[in-house]
């Protein structure tokens, strides 16, 4: 889950503030949220310049339809729902050429989890993640890096909670199903007692 | 219970890290299910954690400053500019790759084609004040606004609506056009028959269709399918008129994309994806 907190009632100030035109306070939710929308993106498009086009496009739109947002609502899972239909739009638009990302995970194991798995495994996880079918990841990296809930997941796709819940059920059991066998081929499948 | 109905109840959990009561006897006494849990925890934190590659930030920095005081880094107090609603910064990369990496530009680009030709056509037509006249350009707005509903919508029927909305709009336009000076139209009616062919189909109104809830689909399709029928009888009505060679074939397009979405609806309605 994202280690970043938020300010909800800050938040609600700010986008107050966007909606009767200060610009100023929205340059303040670009700054919060580009980074953490540009890595999702990053997952999604698997193309550097293609998330961080997404990433500013998702922004204007934003300001451009601010008032459109409901207060109270959840301001992230609208701006990423803004970015998944410019993903979506982008992704039909063109087949362009991919970069995956598995050098950069193979190459830089950090933390608990990089302390964990050795950096083959690492780099099998970042390979099997690419191959997930897009909605499948989106999905998967909305509620495992952003933590957003099935709910609001469902919210930025444009699918049913049910839907939401499913495709990161899939995503999983699709992840599982490809590394158990690599990474754990000793054990036994059933329960030993 | 086996193995594969509590992995697959670890799989269901919004965190797996935390082990549902009614599969934590069996993992307990599972040593593979213990270490096939461990390695979904591990999994799902490094899906979380994998590093991205690293912008260089000008993209940001330009964008949070242009926001802060109206103006993009290294750019003189002079040159201030607003922050419109259709505010486009300078891409990284040329116009002809953005154009064709993002459909709705390219209908912008198409858009601007149609309202330039409509323009230089009756502009022929017409004396000086009644081309002084004419709107700036209705269409363009239009588009315009779609592309804003559509990537703002909250839910598919939304969406639907507003794909639905610019097709109505596509065609209408290419209505207008082919009744223009034959020869003048021809690349803008086949600009505007592909649109309406994107704007009708798997990846826009018919895909929002599909995902779509049952009530929904039971409340929607009927009236979406109808709109489609119309636009099909339309084109075709136009076609058995007579209409410039240039505009048959794009309106035969607009008609059979019309016609085999409607089909599509009409299936989906009947439960059949």
């Amino acid at each position: 889950m994202s280690p970043e907190v938020n300010h909800p009632g800050d938040e609600a100030d700010l986008v107050r503030s966007a909606q009767v035109g200060d610009r100023p306070a929205f340059s303040v939710l670009v700054e919060r949220y580009w980074d953490r929308l540009y890595r999702w993106l990053c997952r999604l498009t698997r193309d550097p310049a293609a998330a961080e086009d997404i990433t500013q496009e998702t922004f204007l739109k934003a300001f451009a339809a601010v008032n459109s947002f409901r207060p109270g609502s959840n301001f992230r899972a609208w701006l990423f729902r803004i970015a998944h239909n410019n993903f979506v739009n982008q992704r039909r638009a063109v087949r362009h050429n991919r970069h995956p990302l598995v050098p950069e995970v193979a190459e830089d194991p950090r933390g608990p989890v990089g302390d964990a798995l050795s950096h083959e495994a690492l780099r099998l996880i970042a390979e099997a993640v690419a191959k997930l079918p897009s909605d499948f990841r989106g999905a998967l990296t909305l509620r495992v890096e952003e933590g957003l809930s099935f709910r609001d997941i469902a919210d930025v796709t444009g699918t049913t909670e049910e839907t939401a819940r499913w495709r990161v059920f899939k995503a999983r059991q699709k992840l599982m199903a490809v590394l158990a066998p690599e990474l754990l081929p000793a054990i036994p499948n059933e329960p030993t007692s | 219970m086996n193995c594969a109905s509590a992995r697959n109840r670890l799989l269901n959990s919004p965190d797996p890290g935390v082990v549902p009561d009614s599969v934590a006897g069996h993992v307990a006494g599972c040593p593979s299910c213990q270490a096939w849990h461990r390695l979904l925890v591990q999994v799902d934190q490094a899906v979380a954690t994998a590093p991205v590659p690293v912008s260089a930030g000008r993209t940001k920095r330009r964008l949070v400053e242009l926001f802060r005081t109206g103006r993009t880094p290294g750019e003189s107090e002079h040159g201030i500019v607003t922050v419109p609603s259709t505010v486009v910064l300078p891409a990284r990369t040329g116009l002809r790759d953005r154009v064709s990496r993002y459909w709705p530009i390219g209908l912008v680009a198409a858009a601007l084609l149609v309202g330039a030709i409509a323009w230089i056509t009756l502009g022929g037509k017409q004396d000086h004040a009644a081309v002084a006249q004419l709107p700036p350009d209705p269409f363009l707005k239009k588009v315009v606004a779609a592309k804003v509903r559509i990537d703002t919508a909250d839910s598919a029927a939304e969406r639907m609506r507003a794909w639905a909305d610019l097709a109505d709009d596509l065609r209408e336009q290419a209505r207008e056009l082919s009744r223009m000076t034959p020869g003048e139209e021809t690349e803008s009616m086949e600009s505007l028959a592909k649109l309406y062919e994107q704007a009708v189909g798997e990846d826009a109104l018919v895909g929002q269709a599909q995902l779509l809830a049952d009530d929904e689909r039971a409340a929607l399709l009927a009236k979406f399918a109808e709109r489609l029928a119309d636009a099909e009888q339309n084109a075709k009505r136009l076609l058995a008129e007579g209409v410039s060679p240039g505009s048959e074939r794009p309106l035969k397009r607009i008609a059979k994309a019309a016609e085999a979405s409607k089909n599509k609806l009409a299936n989906l309605q009947r439960g059949r994806a």
